[in-house]
């Protein structure tokens, strides 16, 4: 016979939530199961005797309050400071590079120059490399 | 006002309506304020969370899509707070809420107080050898009466991870306060002759 499982028996303690049928019958007729819902029943008892004090209390005007006042609040939190910061540091570097000199526009001669495609036009069988070296390629 | 759901004083709270938040408190401050002292044994430090989570709600609210019940969304944002705050004070190293008095009515004897503020003590005592996810999950179920499955909803884990969350938190807490559990069941006047 196989036990219920103690999900099952924790299940069965909720009073809104009867056992299953065939959780019922299991009990009935199974001790070792009954002694571990008994396990289980009396610590849910001792729980239910624990009352907490509660407090006539209403926390709506100071949690109003504090929502009115929420923007000035939320602005020293870590989060809005560093958004802030972050919100500066790229500030200042789109400024950077928009106050850059404009360079001149490069023609395709002078990366051909400053690649030295030249050397590969002397081992070029097929010609291939010629149009790089004249400046065609771009224009 | 009073007659919307909590779903549209969400929405009213988006557009900026603060009465529809006034509202919202005065509907579910009582409920968090259970939940929280429970979870963190501490009224004064319960207040500061409820206090936190309603203004959650009100910051989050233009962006509070109702696909799940507000009390779900609500009690996983008190929830949070409660495990933040566990978390603060197991980092501080202090131990977690010192058991608060618990004054019986004027009426009980002294030696039934006496035995109520033993076992209140003892059930806080005993909650707090939990951890803070098993502590989350025994007051859900036990006190606040939520299904496995909502459980899951509210800490955002599986049902079985619930499950089993739940099955060794109460064997831990059988552990803790089987002298009450068989005091209580067998001798509940008799306590005194057997009880240290």
């Amino acid at each position: 016979m196989e036990h219920l499982s103690d999900r099952q028996l924790l299940d069965t303690l909720r009073q809104d939530a009867p056992a299953q049928p065939a959780v019922q019958e299991h009990l009935k007729h199974c001790e070792s199961c009954r002694s571990r819902l008994h396990d289980f029943q009396q610590t849910w008892d001792v729980l239910g005797r624990w009352t907490v004090e509660q407090r006539q209390v209403d926390l709506t005007e100071g949690i109003l309050k504090r929502a009115r006042a929420g923007r000035t609040i939320y602005l020293w939190q870590p989060r809005t400071l560093l958004r802030i910061a972050a919100a500066i540091i790229v500030g200042v570097g789109i400024g950077s590079l928009s106050a850059l000199p404009a360079r001149r526009p490069i023609s395709a001669q002078q990366v051909t120059d400053a690649m030295h495609l030249d050397v590969l036009a002397v081992n070029s069988a097929t010609g291939w490399a010629g149009p790089l070296l004249t400046g065609e390629i771009g224009n | 006002m009073q007659q919307l759901t909590d779903e549209q004083l969400v929405a009213q709270i988006g557009r900026g309506k603060i009465d529809a938040l006034a509202v919202l408190v005065r509907r579910h401050q009582e409920q968090a304020l259970r939940l929280a002292s429970r979870t963190l044994g501490d009224w004064h430090l319960a207040e500061d969370v409820v206090q936190d989570a309603f203004l959650r709600v009100n910051r989050a609210a233009p962006r509070y899509k109702p696909d799940a019940k507000f009390s779900t969304w609500f009690y996983r944002i008190v929830v949070n707070l409660c495990m933040d705050a566990l978390r603060k004070q197991q980092r501080r190293g202090a131990s977690t809420a010192e058991p608060e008095s618990h004054s019986g009515s004027p009426q009980d004897d002294p030696q039934q107080q006496y035995q109520v503020q033993e076992l209140q003590a003892a059930v806080q005592v005993a909650l707090n050898q939990l951890n803070e996810r098993q502590r989350v999950a025994v007051v859900l179920h036990r006190f606040e009466g939520l299904s496995h499955r909502e459980i899951a909803e509210v800490t955002e884990t599986s049902v079985s991870a619930v499950e089993s969350v739940l099955v060794r938190a109460y064997r831990k807490l059988r552990q803790q306060l089987k002298q009450f559990a068989d005091n209580y069941e067998e001798k509940p006047q008799e306590k005194e002759a057997t009880d240290v």
